[in-house]
Order: structure tokens, then C-alpha cells, then sequence
């Protein structure tokens, strides 16, 4: 069993212009008895200090994790675990606060956590972030969902407190697990795919991941940097078909790859996307690289069209009764 | 009474130029009481449909903007339904009856945030909607105004609209400040430069980040804002 990890935070867009800071955090460490700890914290945009909130609910969660990892590794004890965790990482936050002299508010934050040992996975969420999960089938799963106030806009931060703190587990036997913010996720799981039946883009999904053949060769530093690349979205379209090729060249045939990669050529949907993303952009993954998919999926790029024709058909109804009556 | 001309959904329409397309909710909320009659409805149902065209010309507004159109007179029609900029049917508004502005003004919140919980729901990121609204008028229905003033202080409180009146001829601009410090005065009824500025700033809206604060257009020479020493921070 070895599980490794690339994390990065890097400032969106939209704080460069207003010369701010990135309000993001990670933390990944890793204990004795094999178990690796992975947080991220994305501060609320509208928080005058919510990177302090990120920072030290990152860094309250996991410590906590740390020093309180139950010698059992029972499910049912690590839950209970990560509840006093989320609790001790919102004091913190709290107390912070109070010795500021601010309001809570001013440092909102959300906090996504997983422990795994590659075989089992319990996670905690709070907030618009989120975490998905590649199994050894193959399959992609939303491990989480993004918690949101009863508007479906705002962010239900850690502040929301333990009613909307998700806290659970999977029996699944995963080979990554990818954690990241909220302008990340979007790109993951765009809308026109929510009635899907995972509402994953497997295409994107694929490019984080799937591990390329060659990954136990890679250096931890070189991995890193390809894998902060990846996120800044710096990249040209062949480095994306390059990536793409790795990760699924022992997964397809060739020629069905060949023909998958031209169909995301198109319209190159998933560098646009990366290259869209605005918001301070913070991912982590962490996977098991002795643990290999064992089945092949063939992967098709979404038929976008008629995903947007579907949304369309809920958006204007009216449009298209008009053009039932005509005919 | 509005009479619209039918046109066909435009297959081309289903191009999108991201999985994730953003969208935005524009109501134009129109005075169409007898006031309005003559040269001022005439100018502004040609720059409705001039409206259309220019902006639908944008690849990324075409996409984004869904505009519905409102009139008020002695009540409130909906001319027509939120609809992508090239599927707007053309419009002839017609002038008839009094000026029931608040409940006009209150049906057109109703459908913008009906639009956005709609947005929310299928998870489709939208930008700030807005609502533009247009008299040459005092309201005749008083305690409407009260509320929809009270409706509009709170959405924009909760940063979730932007409204904006246009007053033409002899419209009441205490009242219309009373609304919003977003007005805007045009020097006669010819509505072509106001509705130029509009399109602009539609494109300028769709081609910007969900989130981000644009700055608008400057506004044409035969507009201006009708008091430029109230706050217009958030212009």
C-alpha cells in the first residue's frame, strides 16, 4: 500500500485584479499506521479575513485528526472522531475571532476532510466544496454534495455548525479521492451533466484521477509540479491530449482512445473550463499507487448538444410549445 | 394591449461555448399607459427590436441573456416570457390606460428571482439580474409602490439585482429615486442611444466572470444620470 498526494492553492483571477490574497488552504499529512489525512478550506469570498479562517480550520481539523486517530480504526469511531474535529476546528475559528475582536462572520469558511488507508474512507464536509471518489471499477462518484442555504446560492459555511455538517463514510474501494473548492468542482461536474447518472465529466475527471502508467516513476517534486500545472490550467491543448493519453492508454483500446481524444479535440471543453475558473482554485489528490482499475469503461466525450437542448427544453417551455402549434 | 409576431426557435441557438454557460435574467419593464402614445411608443418598440438584433450579433450574449419583456398600464401583461436574445419576438406596444407602475414593478421581482431560484435549481451559474424599467409617468397605485420600493431595497440589499429607471418626458424623478439611485434621464423620446448602451452592457455583463463587477459604458450624449451627486458607487 502507498498512498501519495499533490495538493496546490493557487489565487483566482478574480483576487489578482483586486490585488487580494488566495482565501484557499490544504493540508495533507500522513500518520504511522498508514492512514493519510487531506483537508482543504475555501474562505468565503465575501469574509474580510477569510483566509485566516481557511488556514486555521485546515489546520485545527486535521492536528486534531492527529493527535485523537482512534488506535481501533473503527468506521463507526472515526465519524465520531471528525465530528468533535469539525467541532474543535469551528471553535478555533471562533476563538480566533474573539481575541481579533471580530465577528465569526468575518472569517467564514467551508472544510472538506478525508482519512484513508485505501481501504476504508470516512470524509467530512461543510460547504459548496467537494470530493469525488475514482473506484477500482472505474467508476467516478460524488462522494459529496455541495451543502448551500435554502436560496441554492449562498455557502453554508463551518460557521452553519453541526446540523449541516456532512459526516459520513464508503464502502467502495477507491483508487483516488480528488478534494477541491468550489470554482473547481464546477468544472468537474458542469450542469448540463446533473441528470446524468454520476453528473461527473469524465473527461476532466479523468485528466486528475486516473494515474498515468508511469506515475511510480515520477518524482514527488516533478509530479507535484505537472499536477499544479494541471490546476492553474497553464497548459496548451496538446499537454491536455498528452495527459489524457497517459492515464487512459492501458484502460482503452487504441484506436477507441484515439477516437474518444478526437471528440474532446473539438472543442476542447476541458481546457477552456480550466482555463475559465476565475475563483481561487484549490485541489488535492490522493491516491493509491499500487492500487490499478480493474475494469476498462469506455469513455465517451457528453453529447453537449443534446444536453443543452434538454436544459433548453426546461429553460423555455414556451419557446417550444409555440413550435409544437406551428407544426 | 402588445401584439407580438411569431418567429421559429432557432436550432442554431443549441450551440454553447461552455459546458457551464452562464446566464443572466433582463427584464424590461415598460410603461405603456396613454402617456405614452404617439412618437415615445413608436421610438421605443423600434428600439426594442433594434435592441435584439444588435446584441443577439455577440456570440457569448446570444448564449447568455434572457430577456422578458413587461408592460404596465391599467395592470401588467407579460409581453413576453424570458427568452435567449435571438428567439425575442418583435414587438408592437400599444398605449392605452393609466399607470399601475408598483404592481408592475412587484410582478417583475416575482419573475426574476423565479428565474433565478429556476437557475439555482439546475445549478446554472447566472449572473446579477436586471430589471430596466421605462415611464414618462407618476404611478396611480400608491400602496403597490410602497411595497415594490420595499421589495427592491431588499433584493439590492441582498446584492441579488440590479434596477435601473429610465424617466423620458415628464416623468416624476423623486419617485423614481425613491426606487433606486440608478436613474436615468434621456433628453427626448428617441430611445435608439439608451438601448445601444443597454445591448453594451449586456455584452460587457456576458462576457465578463459570474461575481466580477463590470464597469458600464459611458452613457450616450442624450442620457444622463438624473441626479450625478447621489451615491452611484454601484453603478
Amino acid at each position: 500500500m502507498a498512498i501519495r498526494y499533490y495538493g496546490t492553492s493557487l489565487i483566482g483571477n478574480s483576487h489578482i485584479r483586486k490585488g487580494g490574497c488566495c482565501q484557499d488552504a490544504h493540508l495533507v499529512t500522513q500518520l504511522n499506521n498508514g492512514w493519510t489525512i487531506a483537508a482543504i478550506a475555501d474562505g468565503v469570498g465575501s469574509a474580510a479575513h477569510a483566509e485566516e479562517g481557511a488556514q486555521i480550520a485546515c489546520s485545527f481539523v486535521v492536528s486534531f485528526c492527529e493527535i485523537a486517530f482512534p488506535l481501533d480504526e473503527e468506521i463507526i469511531s472515526l465519524k465520531s472522531m471528525m465530528r468533535t474535529a469539525y467541532n474543535y476546528a469551528y471553535k478555533a475559528v471562533w476563538e480566533h475571532a474573539m481575541s481579533q475582536g471580530n465577528p465569526i462572520e468575518d472569517y467564514d469558511t467551508t472544510l472538506s476532510i478525508v482519512l484513508w488507508n485505501g481501504e476504508k474512507l470516512v470524509y467530512g464536509h461543510s460547504g459548496d466544496g467537494g470530493i469525488l471518489g475514482l473506484t477500482e471499477s472505474g467508476q467516478y462518484i460524488q462522494i459529496t454534495t455541495p451543502l448551500k442555504g435554502e436560496d441554492g446560492v449562498s455557502v453554508l459555511p463551518l460557521r452553519a455548525g453541526y446540523r449541516s455538517w456532512s459526516i459520513g463514510s464508503r464502502d467502495e474501494r477507491f483508487v483516488s479521492l480528488l478534494l477541491m473548492t468550489d470554482g473547481m468542482l464546477d468544472i468537474f461536474t458542469p450542469y448540463l451533466l446533473k441528470e446524468t447518472t454520476d453528473g461527473i465529466y469524465h473527461t476532466m475527471a479523468a485528466m486528475f484521477m486516473r494515474m498515468p502508467e508511469n506515475e511510480e516513476e515520477l518524482s514527488e517534486e516533478d509530479g507535484q509540479r505537472a499536477f499544479a500545472q494541471l490546476v492553474s490550467g497553464e497548459l496548451t491543448w496538446d499537454d491536455c491530449e498528452e495527459n489524457l493519453r497517459a492515464r487512459l492508454a492501458g484502460s482503452m483500446e487504441e484506436e477507441a482512445l484515439e477516437t474518444y481524444i478526437a471528440s474532446v479535440r473539438e472543442e476542447q471543453y476541458p481546457l477552456k473550463l480550466l482555463q475559465g475558473v476565475s475563483d481561487d482554485r484549490t485541489v488535492v489528490c490522493v491516491f493509491d499507487d499500487e492500487q490499478k482499475i480493474i475494469e476498462s469503461m469506455a469513455e465517451n466525450e457528453p453529447d453537449w448538444k443534446d444536453l443543452n437542448e434538454s436544459w433548453r427544453r426546461k429553460a423555455y417551455p414556451h419557446l417550444y410549445q409555440k413550435e409544437e402549434q406551428d407544426e | 394591449m402588445a401584439q407580438l409576431e411569431q418567429q421559429t426557435f432557432q436550432e442554431e441557438a443549441l450551440e454553447i461555448s461552455s459546458p457551464n454557460e452562464p446566464h443572466m435574467a433582463c427584464v424590461l419593464l415598460v410603461d405603456t399607459s396613454y402617456s405614452m402614445e404617439g412618437m415615445a411608443l413608436n421610438s421605443l418598440n423600434d428600439a426594442i427590436n433594434k435592441f435584439k438584433e444588435q446584441t443577439m450579433s455577440d456570440e457569448l450574449a446570444r448564449k447568455r441573456v434572457d430577456v422578458a419583456i413587461i408592460e404596465f398600464n391599467s395592470g401588467v401583461q407579460l409581453v413576453q416570457d424570458f427568452v435567449p436574445i435571438p428567439a425575442m419576438d418583435t414587438v408592437r406596444l400599444e398605449a392605452n390606460g393609466t399607470t399601475a407602475m408598483g404592481q408592475g414593478i412587484q410582478f417583475a421581482i416575482d419573475k426574476v428571482k423565479e428565474r433565478c431560484r429556476f437557475y439555482a435549481a439546475m445549478g446554472t451559474p447566472c449572473f446579477k439580474p436586471w430589471i430596466f424599467m421605462i415611464t414618462d409617468g407618476c404611478p396611480d397605485d400608491a400602496e403597490d409602490m410602497q411595497s415594490a420600493m420595499l421589495r427592491i431595497a431588499e433584493e439590492e440589499e441582498k446584492n441579488k439585482l440590479k434596477f435601473f429607471a429610465l424617466g423620458v418626458r415628464h416623468y416624476d424623478k423623486e419617485m423614481l429615486f425613491s426606487l433606486t439611485n440608478r436613474v436615468i434621464e434621456l433628453k427626448d423620446v428617441d430611445f435608439s442611444s439608451i438601448f445601444n448602451w443597454l445591448s453594451e452592457s449586456m455584452v460587457s455583463i456576458s462576457v465578463s466572470r459570474v461575481g466580477e463587477d463590470i464597469m458600464l459604458q459611458r452613457l450616450p450624449e442624450d442620457a444622463r444620470k438624473a441626479d450625478p451627486d447621489r451615491d452611484l458607487s454601484d453603478w
